[in-house]
């Protein structure tokens, strides 16, 4: 089996390919939590900082220590390229070293990036900074409690704040955000990006409950881009699983419709496993808190009701 | 314990004959020996320097089989001699090398990310087939 020669096979992929001065080996299954990696280095220097530039993005950070995926620059490319505007907000709740924060930002947009890994965080605000983009770095403050008393304002175009969260907290906090920020400009979009496929759906319905229909109406409520796996057998198949699963986290009808709702095919995995993204506007019969949804004199109807009928 | 590398392995010397002609020749001559016979190794030259004047075209040993093309060449009048080719690993490419290098039923890994300048290989035992 390989395995047994893969020093030798180390050492002929240094001696062949052009610009490979190491070469690893991954020893171990991916980690759950921040999806590394255990790896061995087979042949060359024992270096895993990686400085590299990538559709003209510059990016560093220790593949050791941190995730990142080559097969998926098109992806990164094309998420950005063809759905966001400058002066969109987005909410990237799974940034790691800021492969999508960082292009959206170069873009003109305004961006909120988070990881739960300190080492993605921390790579991802030296990319800002090498990638000549404004920076505010929230991630020395992991308490989301706290995060909220700061009352942080938005960012503007072409900055990216960055936070190291659980990401069902930040999509709250960021979310909710939009609550009491009176300069949000509504003429652009707000996008969520969830790209943690193993479990992104999970989290879908941390977005519940965070909006206020005067803030942010209808129309401007937030398209989500839920990266996730499917193994059906078809496209079809696929996209009713992904469907399925979406509206059951939302705790919604089987026969509800998402509107703006595009599934659409990313990449093959593994033979049967799929890499799928998920694009739909967050339902508004969910997006807003119920405190917001009555007016005041109803608020308080509805309490005499319920101390009435507790007597 | 796994071995280390031996690149000697690779090298070795191939008879083959060489078309001896001037060099303002050289393309009318390959043209009229045929494409199919050069002698075609990637990474290597079939065509050598035989003096400021002169080039030496190499033809390919495993096409000549047939004694009738040797003499074919040699009615068009060409000089032909004996020639040497000497190859080491570093004429080979990675497939080729790990083809040669690991037993016959283990598979050559197929590709590998490319993460700047790492390469990241997945070879583990869970994912082979017993052996």
């Amino acid at each position: 089996m390989k395995v047994k020669h893969r020093h030798r096979i180390g050492q002929v992929i240094l001696d062949k390919a052009a610009n490979i001065k190491t070469v690893v080996n991954k020893t171990g299954i991916i980690e759950t939590k921040f999806r590394t990696f255990p790896m061995e280095v087979l042949a060359g220097d024992a270096n895993t900082i990686v400085d590299m530039k990538v559709n003209g993005l510059r990016f560093k950070f220790d593949f050791a220590k941190v995730y990142w995926n080559t097969r998926l620059s098109d992806e990164h490319e094309r998420l950005v390229i063809q759905r966001f505007s400058p002066n969109d907000l987005i909410i990237d709740a799974f940034c790691g070293v800021g492969p999508f924060a960082i292009r959206a930002a170069k873009k003109g947009c305004a961006v909120m990036a988070n990881d739960l890994n300190p080492e993605s965080v921390a790579a991802l605000v030296e990319n800002v900074k090498l990638n000549k983009l404004s920076l505010e770095d929230y991630s020395t403050q992991t308490n989301i409690s706290e995060l909220r008393e700061k009352k942080i304002k938005f960012p503007s175009a072409g900055t990216v704040q960055t936070f190291n969260t659980d990401a069902r907290d930040f999509l709250g906090f960021s979310l909710s955000q939009l609550r009491s920020e009176k300069d949000v400009s509504l003429t652009s979009k707000i996008h969520v990006v969830m790209n943690l496929p193993a479990t992104s759906i999970d989290f879908l319905d941390a977005m519940k409950s965070t909006l206020n229909p005067t803030q942010v109406q209808s129309p401007h409520l937030p398209f989500v881009h839920c990266y996730c796996f499917s193994s059906g057998a078809t496209l079809p198949d696929r996209q009713l699983d992904v469907t399925n699963r979406i509206l059951r986290n939302l705790g919604l009808e089987s026969s509800a419709t998402l509107s703006n709702l595009e599934i659409r095919d990313v990449r093959d995995v593994a033979p049967n496993k799929y890499m799928l993204c998920a694009h739909f506007q967050f339902p508004s019969s969910i997006a807003y808190s119920p405190s917001d949804t009555s007016s005041p004199k109803e608020a308080s109807v509805k309490r005499v009701k319920e101390e009435e009928e507790e007597e | 314990m796994e071995p280390p590398l031996d690149r000697e392995i690779f090298r070795q010397k191939i008879d083959c004959l060489g078309v001896r002609v001037k060099s303002k020749d050289v393309a009318t001559a390959q043209s009229s020996i045929g494409r199919n016979l050069l002698l075609n190794l990637k990474k290597l030259r079939s065509v050598r320097k035989d003096g400021e004047d002169h080039r030496v075209i190499l033809l390919d040993p495993s096409k000549l089989v047939d004694e009738n093309l040797e003499d074919k060449i040699k009615s068009i009048a060409f000089e032909v001699r004996p020639e040497q080719v000497e190859l080491t690993y570093d004429h080979f490419d990675a497939d080729e090398v790990l083809r040669k290098l690991l037993p016959e039923e283990v598979e050559v890994p197929s590709g590998f990310e490319t993460v700047g300048h790492i390469a990241h290989l997945n070879l583990r035992p869970e994912h082979e087939p017993y052996k």
